[in-house]
């Protein structure tokens, strides 16, 4: 009778084991999709037609999201120069104002052309990361928000933007506390790795869009337990290879990705190395420097449909070559006023594969 | 040379050439010895009577007061638009 007890004990006493690792299990894999599905209760598709356009703007990224509601999205807004573009744009598709512009971070290759769209258009909301830059472009852009009386908002995870018909835009990161220079590697700064990262979810279609997060971001929002899982993915950092590492494409399962970068850039974007782990992973890819203009179209069911402006002439699947910094090599006259020449940088990465640049 | 003796350096200079003039007067410099590193740089940014072919000595300083003036004034105005702001800590925001 006593062993028939101890018996039930020890099996009440695995079966406890088994729940909470099963607990455990749930919420470690299954956490983040269980939060986004149940607990903020996605509003289903309207069914009419979400557009997201990443619009060709060279070496930058400038994204028009036109939700089936009618509201808009304009995700950063290229080089500055770019604003003409962005408007013009905006007038093909039939938009007269934007409702939400996200600056994923201050630097000019994204904000760039921001203060000639919030000066020339009804910009309603700007999300800003917040974390500053010293130039006068990112000053043009915040003095045009004030005077043209923009809600200004800063980005914090787990703020949410209802676009209508079911479409919503979530902010993932930057992630508090926010990255300082002296955790970063070597030529990574602060806007990138506190970029602005959002989901936009719409029914069954979903995307991630980075900023030019990079690989230290992406290892953040995993632990962080973010809802990375999604159809297609804006490629960060125009390609770098400091971004999209072989984590984050694990996590987001991404079916399509697009990068947008200029033919003529000499960062090196897009890398060999991200081109390589995105094509071992099957991603379908698409690039604005040899697409151009690149449109996904979706009404929120299981189907989506991304078209390009054009035919790549070139190999999707060839990356392009960083210009090497030589500068400790040779050139320079001289140093300081004027001392000796610092030591030549000993980093391999810089040397041997040539540095991309950290616009 | 120790990493203190670099971090007081506060100029460096290099050579230049200017390769060609283009359209629109944008005058196309090749930087360094091996001249692989090229700035496109107006024209009307250059030395009076500067040309195809000439030789240039580039000056990069580091102004220091200049970063900090722009600093402050980024400080205030996001401080401005911050207190501004109608979001608050609203979290979910309809459009």
């Amino acid at each position: 009778m006593a062993q028939s007890r101890r018996g039930c004990g020890c099996a009440f006493a695995v079966l406890i084991g088994i729940g909470i690792l099963l607990a455990l299990v749930v919420w470690k894999f299954f956490w983040p999709w269980i939060e986004e599905r149940w607990t903020k209760r996605l509003p289903p598709p309207s069914g009419n037609a979400l557009q997201v356009h990443m619009l060709d703007v060279g070496q930058g990224d400038a994204i028009l999201v036109i939700a089936p509601s009618g509201k808009t999205v304009l995700v950063d807004a290229g080089t500055p120069g770019n604003g003409k573009k962005i408007l013009d744009a905006m007038r093909r598709y039939n938009v007269g104002e934007i409702d939400l512009m996200v600056a994923t971070h201050a630097h000019a290759d994204h904000i760039g052309g921001a203060d000639e769209v919030i000066r020339a258009a009804t910009v309603k909301n700007v999300l800003d990361s917040k974390v500053p830059n010293t130039t006068k472009n990112y000053q043009d852009f915040l003095l045009a928000i004030e005077e043209k009386g923009v809600t200004y908002i800063g980005a914090e995870p787990g703020r949410t933007f209802d676009l209508g018909d079911g479409a919503i835009l979530s902010v993932l990161a930057p992630i508090p506390p926010l990255f300082t220079k002296d955790q970063l590697r070597s030529g990574g700064n602060e806007p990138n790795a506190n970029s602005v990262v959002t989901r936009l979810d719409y029914g069954e279609f979903s995307m991630i869009l980075t900023g030019d997060a990079e690989a230290q971001t992406e290892l953040r929002l995993i632990n962080n337990g973010a809802n990375l899982t999604a159809d297609v993915l804006k490629v960060g950092h125009h390609g770098s290879k400091y971004a999209t590492s072989d984590e984050l494409i694990r996590r987001g399962k991404f079916k399509a990705a697009i990068i947008s970068a200029s033919v003529d850039n000499r960062y090196g974007h897009p890398s060999q190395e991200v081109l390589d782990r995105l094509r071992a992973a099957g991603i379908q890819l698409y690039r604005t420097d040899l697409q151009g203009e690149i449109s996904i179209t979706t009404r929120g069911d299981d189907t989506y449909e991304i078209k390009a402006a054009r035919e790549a002439a070139e190999d999707m699947w060839a990356g392009r070559a960083a210009q090497r910094d030589d500068s400790t090599r040779s050139g320079f006259v001289a140093y300081g006023d004027f001392g000796p020449a610092p030591k030549p940088k000993k980093s391999p990465e810089q040397r041997g594969r040539g540095a991309s640049g950290g616009r | 040379m120790t990493d203190n003796t670099q971090k007081r350096v506060q100029s460096a200079k290099v050579r230049g050439v200017i390769d060609r003039v283009e359209d629109g007067g944008m005058a196309v410099v090749l930087v360094g010895d091996d001249e692989e590193t090229s700035m496109d740089v107006p024209l009307a940014l250059l030395p009076e009577g500067a040309g195809d072919g000439d030789h240039l000595t580039i000056t990069f300083t580091l102004n220091k007061e200049s970063r900090a003036e722009a600093e402050e004034r980024v400080k205030a105005l996001q401080e401005r638009l911050s207190k501004r702001g109608d979001a608050g800590e609203k979290k979910s925001i309809k459009l």
